[in-house]
């Protein structure tokens, strides 16, 4: 198998404002929000890092995406250091996240050069590009509607067709489908299908353990910015169903009663 | 560099197509036409009198040399003789009489006896056009009173005692008000497309979008800063048109006298170069408010104090009348030396060292601050903040 993602004791820690202090409860001014997590992901999978709220779901993540340093450990995508090397790392990567809402002044077409432009995609690659991803995706006759017109549905299918626009082989998805109503988010899990079987490696973060299990080759749990499991799917459920799974892990971690 | 160009495109797109942005970019050229066009009415009838209205009045005994002093006021009117000094004065109450004024019997007979008749003008200080022709008739009635029989001579010649040259006049009234005026309201066309550009990305996460492309930080922040300096720039030159085309008004015409002609071309130049500096500096600064803001709701409470330094620093500049300062270094600090320079220009007190300091200290403040955005653009603690 080849290795597309390997992480390696990737740790951040926080500072805190007062305020920020007194909200999470605690003692110190600083929080440990990855505390050296390592894994890695292969070609053609889609890897799911499971984890409940404030586990540093999040923060890993965008460190793998180089939009935050870690203060200790490093990524590599393809073998590119996301520290050392984040514009060729960025090359390599799409990035995305459910908060993300498009601005809703603009049209997909413009939104989608734009973003091409920024990726410095040639003119000619990003065109037949853009109307392959927009044809296959069901876009092409809305590309020239403002997004703020809509559904959310198509909304969310435009920002993944954006934040692919330089074709990576390596796409990070946080929490695709947080808010998301049923029928959008089955949207949004076929696409991300769809992505694979194109040979994608994708990486995603949620804490919905039914999509998880739909969609995840492999998984990784995270507990207060450590990675308690790691494994395959199917061999992880062999003998109980995942939500078990996680709260055996939970308990034995945090010592609290669930 | 290209991407420096499509990012500033983007922007222009958007600031240009959005009525509710567009609507805040002319609104203050208008709003500054409006009220200085209000001011100059203002002016005029408190100096002149309303022309277009006729003031009535009522009277008791005129004598005939009434009419010439009331020639001397200018005003337009109408005059009646009350038919006693209850229904006069009930009707001063009532709005429908401005003045009554009340000569004693055989008043020009008096006078020329060397008498001392007397006159009682009545009038509603709570009403406008009332007031107005109570300052003037009481002022041309002491006028004349001092010359028929005086007690001793108060500028009594022919002569016009008031030295200032119009074009003085015209300067001071101007001055005094114009830099506070303009500075909010460039500050406020700024704030209009500034507070939101880049808190906005953060809002709905586009900034992560924009940060994972390889475009450099320093790209990102400069193309947005000359996307909203040129906006900005837009809403300048209208403020800056709807400034010159109020100016006649705010002159208030023939009435006072007071004329445009005191300003060259230099004057509108030089005004256009402050203008153009002052707005890329406060854009400059509003973006960095705007970064290191969460929300544009917060964008929006942050700028409110800026605003307010603002305006003190721009009616600093009104403290000392209308003359500019003269101290080269105050000509360092960025609002305050635009303000003065703006003073200075239509004080007719232009000095071209000060307005150099005044460009060159903004141009490297707003240096600074393209500086200051980019090294925010890298700062993950702030891009990213929780
Ligand atoms: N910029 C920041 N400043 C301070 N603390 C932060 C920051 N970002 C994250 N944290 C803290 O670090 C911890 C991990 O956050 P993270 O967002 O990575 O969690 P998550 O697994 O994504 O959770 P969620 O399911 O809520 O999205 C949390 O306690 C969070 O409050
Ligand atoms: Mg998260």
């Amino acid at each position: 198998m080849e290795e597309i993602l390997k992480v390696e004791g990737l740790k951040k820690t926080f500072k805190l404002s007062r305020k920020q202090q007194k909200t999470e409860k605690l003692a110190d001014r600083t929080k440990v929000a990855v505390n050296g997590i390592s894994f890695s992901a292969y070609k053609g999978e889609i890897f799911g890092l499971l984890g409940p709220n404030g586990a540093g779901k999040t923060t890993t993540l965008r460190i793998i995406s180089t939009l935050i340093k870690p203060d200790d450990g490093d990524a590599f995508i393809d073998g590119v250091s996301v520290v050392k090397n984040p514009d060729k790392a960025r090359a390599k990567l799409g990035f995305l996240t459910s908060e993300l809402k498009l601005e809703d002044f603009f049209t997909p077409d413009y939104l989608y050069d734009y973003f091409s432009s920024l990726h410095g995609v040639e003119k000619s690659v990003a065109a037949e590009r853009k109307a392959k991803l927009f044809d296959r995706f069901g876009i092409t006759e809305f590309a020239h509607v403002k997004i703020g017109d809509l559904s959310t549905g198509m909304k969310q299918k435009i920002s993944l067709v954006i934040s692919i626009v330089h074709d990576p082989d390596f796409i990070i998805f946080d929490e695709p489908t947080n808010g998301l109503d049923v029928i959008t988010a089955k949207t949004v899990t076929d696409f991300l299908i769809e992505l694979k079987n194109l040979g994608k490696t994708i990486i995603i973060s949620t804490h919905i353990f039914s999509l998880v299990e739909k969609i995840c080759d492999r998984v990784g749990v995270i507990i207060n910015g450590k990675m308690v499991l790691i494994g395959k799917l199917k061999e992880l459920t062999e003998l109980k169903p995942l939500e078990d799974v996680f709260f055996d892990l939970y308990l034995k971690e945090s010592g609290e009663n669930v | 560099m290209s991407d420096i160009i499509t990012i500033m495109k983007k922007e222009l797109k958007r600031f240009f197509s959005d009525k509710r942005i567009l609507l805040s970019l002319i609104l203050p050229g208008v709003l500054i036409y409006v009220m200085y066009s209000f001011m100059g009415s203002i002016f005029e009838n408190v100096f002149s009198g309303n022309k277009d209205y006729t003031y009535i009045i009522a009277e008791e005994n005129k004598p005939d040399s009434f009419d010439d002093v009331l020639k001397r006021t200018g005003i337009k009117y109408e005059i009646k003789k009350a038919e006693n000094e209850e229904k006069a004065k009930a009707d001063i109450k009532d709005g429908n009489v401005d003045i009554y004024i009340k000569f004693d019997e055989n008043f020009d007979e008096k006078t020329s006896e060397n008498a001392v008749p007397s006159v009682e003008v009545y009038y509603d200080s709570a009403n406008v056009n009332s007031q107005t022709a109570y300052t003037l008739i009481y002022s041309a009635l002491l006028e004349r009173s001092v010359k028929v029989t005086p007690v001793y001579l108060v500028n009594a010649g022919e002569e016009s005692y008031d030295l200032a040259t119009k074009q003085e006049l015209s300067a001071m009234m101007i001055t005094m008000m114009l830099p506070f005026i303009l500075m909010i309201f460039l500050f406020t066309g700024c704030m209009a497309v500034s507070t939101e550009s880049i808190a906005g990305e953060k809002e709905r996460g586009t900034i992560a979008t924009l940060l994972v492309t390889p475009v450099k930080r320093s790209h990102i922040a400069i193309g947005k800063i000359l996307a909203l300096s040129i906006t900005s720039l837009v809403s300048a030159v209208i403020s800056f048109i709807g400034l010159i085309f109020s100016l006649p008004k705010l002159m208030g015409g023939e009435a006072t006298g007071i004329s445009l002609s005191a300003y060259g071309f230099s004057t509108y130049i030089g005004t256009l170069g402050v203008i153009i500096v002052t707005v890329l500096l406060f854009t400059v600064i509003l973006s960095i408010v705007s970064a290191l803001s969460k929300s544009i709701k917060e964008a929006s409470q942050f700028a409110m104090p800026v605003m307010i330094v603002v305006m003190a620093v721009s009616v600093l500049s009104m403290v000392n009348q209308g003359a500019a300062n003269t101290n080269w270094w105050a000509y360092l600090i960025p609002v305050y030396n635009s303000a003065q320079c703006i003073s200075g220009l239509f004080s007719l007190s232009f000095n071209s060292l000060f307005f150099v300091i005044t460009v060159i200290s903004n141009i490297v403040f707003v240096g600074l601050g393209v500086f200051a955005l980019a090294k925010i653009f890298n700062s993950e603690k702030i891009m990213f903040n929780k």
